[in-house]
């Protein structure tokens, strides 16, 4: 799969090749790197008469809020569950629907149902917390004054009971991101040889076989890829969809309340940016870690899945 | 050469230049200051007329949409200030949504930013030094703004001894009122003056709801908010929020309570819940993001509860909502330090003109014609007079349309009784405002700022206990007998009492001195 | 290629239904967009007096012309050059296996895990310093630089996947590495790059936080940022809100429509080895 050593021979060969990733480093060094530095924030407390680099050294008392609280245990299971549960169901659902949309061979169906399923992805969530807001309320609500009395069951005041929102959250998140996210695999599905399914029907393996042999073998990289980026972003949730979704409603927190949504509560009127800054360390580190410790595991069980 | 150690050195040489770079950048004073404030000037003498003027950057918040051409105006503003005090104002307004960040951002880079105004943070500014100590300059550069506002609303902005901003002086006496639909209350056959407090309310909303079954009788303010906290007299909530106290005072004591232990609260949230139980409220009033504006617009709603200085409030809502709309009080203004410092205007700490930046916060406070370019812009174009105090949006404009306007709610930017007043308000209403201002009852913790750095994290968890209980309370949509004790148990488990203890430390100290 | 006949019409119904779905809540916007400016409608009915005129005063508040310049300019100058960037550089590290790979490889995912709140605050300094604040170059410099690490990871597990014989027989044919990349992988990466590109313009298009932060005239953000001007102080204009999400909608559907054939075609036609 790769050159021996040899063909590549001697600098002047090489050369070209390290000018081409030239650029892309540098950026990245410039662009990303450079601006950890701020990080730095997290670790101080913040004089703005002084500077970020001239102010107090506090070492990790920045840190302390998000472990202090009552509430650090529940904020972190919700994130990590949320996150896991959006991984794993949400990459089957956008696998399932790139594989129906594979199926399509007329490119009439095609262009429609690829742009309609991209479209959940461009609306922002104040919008969609307002369209759930339509459907769910109780005075109003489509679901309390039209679906629950036609299966006579009596008005619930979604916003107040806790339970019902994993559900409702999850549902939200595959209505925005499935579409989003098939593309992806329906890029790298295009990608497949069609005269494996030819060879493969000859021999008559039918539709499932073909899935389950041939397209998801393949697909293996991408979701691996796909699997263990989201796995180092599993400490970040998506504010709009914990905060504005849930209206901000209190009675959800033990259910809805994630490591983001709590960083912003409590923040929101100290502006304490050395603690908002710690809690973005904090959740990244956890990820980095995370991300390190499944390629490890991946390293053992399929070696050239690792990413590195 | 060996090719591994080409790439290493590469990676070495990047490596250090980066690191180079974020020294530069990451320092708050570069050499390579592209704007900013001319560093001509020395800042120890009062500038003289020969010299270069200053350019003093003024950051303020407007609700209007951001006008694109500021040049003009700023030239007409500079025609003022340069005479008078060698200062060329170049003007930033920001949106509501902007302003903290944008005020943030401006600081932490060390230049940009001069003079800005407080949200209601004022406590906080002052512990992470982000506006400066004026105590010794403000007699020699802003005495007219200093003897205007008086006093007692310098004490609000007086931090351990130290004055670090002038508040802006505008109505801040604040009574809770009863914000109605005038026609409906008549057709109900109840006489407004009959109102006078919140127990009163309880047999309007039931007369309301007998003649118009669909109708709301009371809306909520805010989401989450009644406003029946706002109609509790005597309480200081010691630099928490109105909306969300923490540790305050009651009345004349000195004693630093929890509020949500208090009988007043308890009193607060059994009224909501029986309201809620008898449909005078919505169902959903815990979450929803509608305002009371909107829905009284829309026709299906009695009243709202919130504050306001003056009496005449009601003039512009109505307006606003299409309906016969009046007010009636359900209690009297009291002034504590956070009623006053909401809005008050700061020198920022990184400022490097700080003696200009003052003479310019003494002028919104003392000179009309500033004033009134800054909020309304350029006579003609942007606004016509009616009367000598009155103006409107020129012919076939309005706040959208014009090329500036920062037309904002009641008087943010220096001195509201000396700009000029939309068409239609009433000058005496201001009068009363002033009077008000003056005369009103008066917390004895008036002065008192409590620096929270010390309970942060305890504040941050408290913070997001409440977030979780207090709108349903507030609104009663659940059972304040259950759950005020698991509120109650929640905040000393999220550390309660030690931000109590600590607050109170804090003003014996301050009493004594 | 005969296709079971029942396969066809589940797999039909199912993406039907799915379809259905996706659209009813922007049903919900649409007719939420046609009720009176100021009220706050519940759902799924038509209003009475449908106000089409909530989609121009909508455009008309958020000053959206200037923004959809702006928009298409940012999108224009991001995507083209990152695309170019990232993949020369995912080529270099994963097809040619240089030396010091895998430590390029570490930078790239650790750049994944970065905090955004935490560079932001740099960012600006940086670009102060620059002199680019508050310009358009403010947000796509570092919008470039952002999606680099998914990028390359992106064009990497592509060139990495590639049969190790093409170029084996291109080099024996005496290419350079220049002509490796040029000539021979780049057309066959054409589906990977084209569905990159989507993506990207997809995520410039909805960028509004770094369009807040770092640049101050409003008229030069990104049309997804003109949404917060519907959000007033203590409410926000729903009806508005709306209209300006389907303005905010049209350019990216528009775009679709129109060069859908290409896209299709580009993605295609990467099965089609030669």
């Amino acid at each position: 799969m790769t050159f021996s050593r040899t063909a590549l021979g001697s600098l002047k060969k090489t050369l070209p090749l390290i000018l081409m990733a030239l650029p892309g480093l540098i950026y990245l060094v410039i662009n990303n790197y450079i601006p950890m530095s701020g990080i730095i924030i997290a670790f101080k407390k913040m004089d703005y008469s002084k500077g970020i680099l001239a102010s107090d050294w506090i070492g990790f008392d920045n840190f302390q809020f998000l472990f202090s609280t009552p509430d650090a245990w529940i904020m972190t299971r919700n994130t990590i569950l949320y996150n896991l549960a959006f991984i794993a169901i949400g990459t089957i659902c956008a696998l399932a629907l790139a594989l129906g949309m594979n199926e399509i061979k007329e490119r009439f169906f095609a262009k429609y149902f690829q742009g309609v399923f991209l479209l959940p992805n461009l609306i922002s969530m104040v919008v969609i917390s307002y369209v759930a807001f339509a459907f769910l309320n109780t005075d109003t609500g489509f679901i309390n004054r039209t679906v629950l009395p036609t299966l006579g069951l009596s008005e619930t005041n979604y916003y107040t009971r806790a339970q019902d929102w994993p559900i409702i959250l999850l549902i939200v998140y595959l209505w925005k991101n499935t579409g989003y996210a098939s593309i992806i695999y329906l890029a790298s599905m295009s990608g497949i040889d069609p005269t494996l399914y030819e060879v493969a029907r000859i021999d008559g393996a039918n539709k499932w076989d073909q899935i389950r042999l041939i397209t998801l073998p393949l697909l293996r990289p991408t979701i691996v890829i796909l699997t263990m980026l989201a796995v180092g972003r599993i400490m970040f949730s998506d504010f709009g969809l914990f905060y504005q979704v849930t209206m901000n409603s209190g009675a959800l927190y033990s259910t809805t309340q994630t490591i983001d949504t709590y960083v912003y509560r409590g923040l929101m009127q100290l502006g304490n940016i050395g603690m908002s800054s710690a809690a973005g360390v904090y959740q990244s580190l956890v990820g980095f870690v995370l991300v390190l410790t499944t390629n490890y595991l991946v390293k053992k069980i399929s070696p050239e899945d690792a990413l590195f | 050469m060996n090719k591994k150690n080409t790439l290493w050195s590469l990676i070495t040489l990047l490596v250090l230049v980066s690191m180079l770079l974020s020294s530069c950048a990451g320092a708050p004073e570069t050499d390579q200051e592209t704007s900013g404030t001319s560093t001509e000037n020395n800042s120890t003498e009062a500038s003289s007329a020969t010299e270069e003027p200053v350019e003093i950057h003024f950051a303020f918040l407007t609700f209007n949409r951001i006008s694109e051409d500021l040049g003009s105006v700023e030239s007409a503003i500079d025609e003022i200030t340069v005479p008078k005090i060698n200062v060329k104002v170049k003007l930033h307004p920001y949106s509501i949504a902007d302003y903290s960040q944008q005020i943030n951002l401006s600081l932490q880079s060390g230049e940009g930013l001069d003079v800005f105004h407080t949200l209601g943070d004022l406590p906080q500014q002052v512990s992470q030094n982000k506006v400066t100590d004026i105590t010794d300059m403000i007699d020699q550069y802003a005495p007219e703004a200093k003897a205007i506002v008086g006093d007692n609303f310098l004490k609000a902005s007086t931090v351990n001894g130290k004055v670090y901003g002038i508040p802006a002086y505008k109505g801040v006496a604040m009574a809770p009122n009863l914000v109605y639909r005038a026609d409906i209350m008549e057709e109900i056959g109840v006489d407004p003056d009959t109102i006078k407090s919140v127990d009163d309310l309880g047999d309007v909303f039931a007369k309301v709801k007998e003649k118009y079954p669909d109708m709301v009788p009371l809306v909520p303010n805010m989401p989450g908010e009644l406003g029946l906290t706002l109609t509790q007299f005597g309480i200081d909530p010691l630099s928490d929020s109105y909306f969300l106290p923490k540790a305050v005072l009651m009345g004349d004591s000195l004693q630093v309570v929890n509020y949500y232990e208090t009988e007043e609260f308890k009193k607060v949230a059994t009224l909501a819940r029986d309201w809620y139980n008898k449909g005078y409220i919505l169902k959903d009033a815990a979450t929803t993001t509608s305002a009371a504006l909107e829905l009284m617009s829309a026709g299906n709603a009695f009243s709202y509860i919130a504050s306001y200085a003056g009496e005449q409030a009601y003039v512009q809502i109505a307006a606003q909502t299409g309906h016969d709309i009046r007010m009636v009080r359900l209690g009297e203004p009291y002034l504590n330090t956070g009623s006053i410092n909401a809005l008050t205007w700061s020198v920022a700490s990184t400022s490097k003109n700080p003696e200009a930046a003052l003479k310019l916060i003494n002028l919104i406070f003392s000179d009309k014609d500033v004033i009134n370019l800054i909020i309304y812009g350029i006579e003609g174009r942007d606004y016509v007079k009616v009367s000598d105090d009155h103006v409107q949006y020129p012919e076939g404009q309005d706040a959208n349309t014009v090329p500036y306007t920062a037309q904002l709610s009641c008087g943010i930017v220096g001195n509201q009784f000396i700009q000029y007043a939309m068409a239609g308000t009433d000058m005496a209403d201001l009068q009363l405002m002033l009077e008000e201002n003056q005369n009103s009852a008066v917390s004895p913790a008036l002065g008192f700022t409590f620096d929270n750095s010390s309970v942060s994290n305890e504040e941050s968890a408290v913070l997001n206990v409440i977030n979780e209980y207090l709108p349903g309370l507030n609104t009663g949509s659940v059972d304040p007998e259950v759950e005020i004790p698991n509120f109650v148990a929640k905040l000393k488990a999220a550390g309660l009492d030690k931000i109590i203890a600590a607050k109170q430390a804090q003003l014996d100290e301050w009493a004594a001195r | 290629m005969r296709v079971g006949r029942m396969e066809l019409v589940t797999g039909r119904t199912f993406l039907i239904v799915l379809m259905a779905i996706t659209i009813l809540p922007f049903i919900s916007i649409f007719v939420t967009a046609l009720h009176p400016s100021g009220t706050v409608p519940n759902g799924l009915e038509w209003p009475a007096d449908p106000q089409w005129g909530n989609f121009v005063e909508a455009f008309k508040v958020a000053n959206m012309t200037a923004l959809l310049g702006s928009s298409v300019y940012i999108v224009i100058a991001v995507v083209p050059i990152s695309l170019v960037i990232s993949t020369m550089a995912a080529f270099a590290i994963g097809l040619l296996r240089i030396p010091g790979s895998q430590v390029l490889l570490f930078l790239f995912v650790f750049g994944l895990t970065l905090p955004f709140g935490g560079i932001i605050v740099p960012l600006y300094y940086l670009e102060r310093a620059m002199g680019i604040y508050n310009t358009r170059l403010a947000i796509v410099l570092p919008l470039i630089g952002l999606y680099m690490p998914f990028a390359v990871f992106w064009m990497r597990a592509h060139f990495v996947n590639m049969p190790g014989e093409i170029s084996e027989a291109a080099r024996v044919d005496g290419a350079t590495a220049w002509d490796l990349f040029w000539r021979i992988h780049l057309p066959l990466a054409r589906a990977p790059i084209a569905s990159l590109g989507i993506l990207m313009s997809v995520w410039t298009w909805n960028q509004f936080l770094l369009a807040l932060v770092l640049v101050e005239d409003p008229t030069q953000r990104t049309m997804a940022g003109a949404l917060g001007a519907f959000q007033g102080h203590y409410a926000t204009n729903v009806p508005l809100l709306c209209a300006g999400t389907i303005l905010i909608l049209m350019p990216t559907l528009v775009v679709f429509v129109l060069f859908q054939r290409q896209i299709i075609t580009a993605l295609i036609q990467g099965s089609v080895k030669g």
